[in-house]
């Protein structure tokens, strides 16, 4: 026992357990929320790319159902129904006609992932905004332009 | 002891930002499973594929059903009479078929479903020339502001070649245009080349396209079938050109340059048309219908009608 006790300060031991604690607990906490927002920006831009496409998908499809007859439908809606958040965070969706020509761009709020998708439409196409959530693609042939995606 | 408790409460500090964390990385992860899932799942239906492919399912039983109708009946209102009776039938197929998970499809004929049109054709045994059956003038026509379907011309190859014309000015000709001020929008001629025959169609703007084909040695006849765009059996991409896309006069021009039969169905009634035809030389049949198609499912909402015209050249 005397020979356990050479050397040992009991100061020196809480002082370095203590030490040790908070080295560890402080790169554990900036570790893991580096690799942690690193996932979720991944996760935010993977999600905001699905997204767009299934949309265009579905607004091209609408097209084609306006379009495919000689006819003008009476009604065409689309419902698609896409989470209201993507990686905790909310997003909007845009549906711009100018420039480039016909696309859909989805923009994450918080974070930086954004995804724009062109458009293959003959309908005329109107500009929108809107929450991600339940969205709708309706075709009025009475309405100009006649093709247009809201909040469900 | 209260060196301990401070000691604790440090390793209760970090295992509550390792909980945390831990907490935002199955969020993440979570999120990041269902973009998967959202990216791959097969979801045709709620697309709206699936209504496309059952509105086209419909056309095509519709197209067969004119078809039969018109090749099995005489006058159009046995013709009538058969899609009146057989829609419901498809009606209740479809309906039946893709009705499952709460949705509902319905094809139905509704107000006066059907166009009258007129067969006119040189459909004898005999090969001859297609000229006007009644006073065999080359030029002349066979209807007025009316729109074509399923025109086809069968030719002659032996004995003596159908195609006479070594000049396409002389070929015989399928005028679509203005008759009274004698203009064409779309022509359909046909000449010789040496061995090869040559279909040249030409548009309103001037511009033609031609295929050839060599007269084979075996086989009577060469059928052109302009709906289909094909020559001999093969396609024809000068024949893919002709797209008219309003009502037109058509004639036909140097008629006697060609032997064989032909056949086209015109829009219309033979008074609309602007000529009366023995039953030789027409009848009377359905020229298309028009269906009120309806597709109602949690995703998709789709009510159009659907006018079915089996080879319209458009």
């Amino acid at each position: 026992m005397i020979l356990d006790r050479r050397a040992v300060s009991s100061v020196i031991s809480y002082t370095l357990l203590i030490g040790i604690t908070l080295a560890l607990t402080t790169g554990l906490i900036f570790g893991t929320g580096a690799l942690v927002e690193q996932q979720r920006e991944g996760t935010a831009r993977s999600q905001v790319t699905v997204i767009a496409e299934r949309l265009a998908d579905s607004v091209m499809t609408a097209d084609r159902l306006a379009r495919g007859t000689e006819a003008q439908p009476e009604t065409v809606v689309l419902t698609r129904r896409f989470p209201t958040r993507i990686a905790g965070t909310g997003y909007k969706i845009a549906v711009r006609t100018g420039g480039p020509g016909p696309r859909i761009r989805v923009d994450a709020n918080d974070l930086d992932a954004t995804a724009t998708v062109p458009l293959r439409v003959d309908s005329g196409l109107a500009e929108t905004r809107v929450n991600g959530g339940t969205i709708r693609i309706v075709y009025d042939p009475t309405a100009s332009p006649s093709l247009e995606v809201r909040n469900g | 002891m209260a060196d301990l408790n401070g000691r604790g409460q440090l390793l209760l500090l970090g295992a509550f930002a390792l909980a945390i964390t831990l907490v935002a990385l199955t969020v993440a992860l979570t999120a990041s499973n269902y973009t998967g899932t959202l990216a791959t799942e097969s979801d045709e239906i709620s697309q709206g594929g699936h209504t496309i492919a059952v509105r086209e399912s419909v056309e095509r039983d519709i197209e067969r059903l004119i078809v039969r109708a018109n090749g099995g009946e005489t006058g159009r209102s046995p013709r009538e009479t058969i899609l009146s009776s057989a829609v419901p039938v498809i009606d209740e197929e479809v309906a039946a078929h893709h009705g499952d998970d709460g949705r509902r499809v319905s094809a139905t004929l509704t107000g006066s479903p059907f166009t009258p049109g007129v067969r006119i054709k040189q459909t004898g045994s005999g090969s001859e020339p297609f000229h006007d059956p009644v006073d065999s003038d080359p030029k002349w026509r066979l209807a007025s502001s009316t729109n074509v379907r399923n025109a086809t011309f069968v030719l002659e190859k032996q004995p003596s070649p159908g195609v006479l014309a070594t000049d396409p000015d002389d070929g015989v000709t399928l005028v679509l245009g203005d008759w009274s001020a004698d203009t064409a929008a779309w022509e359909v001629t046909l000449f010789r080349d040496g061995t090869d025959w040559k279909l040249r169609v030409t548009g309103p703007s001037g511009t033609s396209r031609t295929c050839t084909r060599p007269v084979p040695i075996t086989g009577a006849e060469m059928t052109v079938d302009i709906d289909a765009a094909t020559m001999d059996g093969d396609p024809c991409q000068a024949l893919a050109f002709l797209e008219p896309t309003s009502t037109h006069d058509i004639w036909f021009e140097n008629g006697n340059a060609v032997r064989g039969r032909y056949w086209l169905t015109v829009e219309g009634t033979q008074s609309s048309i602007g000529r009366t035809y023995s039953s030789d030389n027409a009848d009377d049949v359905l020229y298309s219908a028009t269906l009120d198609f309806r597709y109602v499912s949690s995703s998709v909402i789709y009510e159009t009608d659907v006018r079915v015209v089996p080879g319209e050249l458009s």
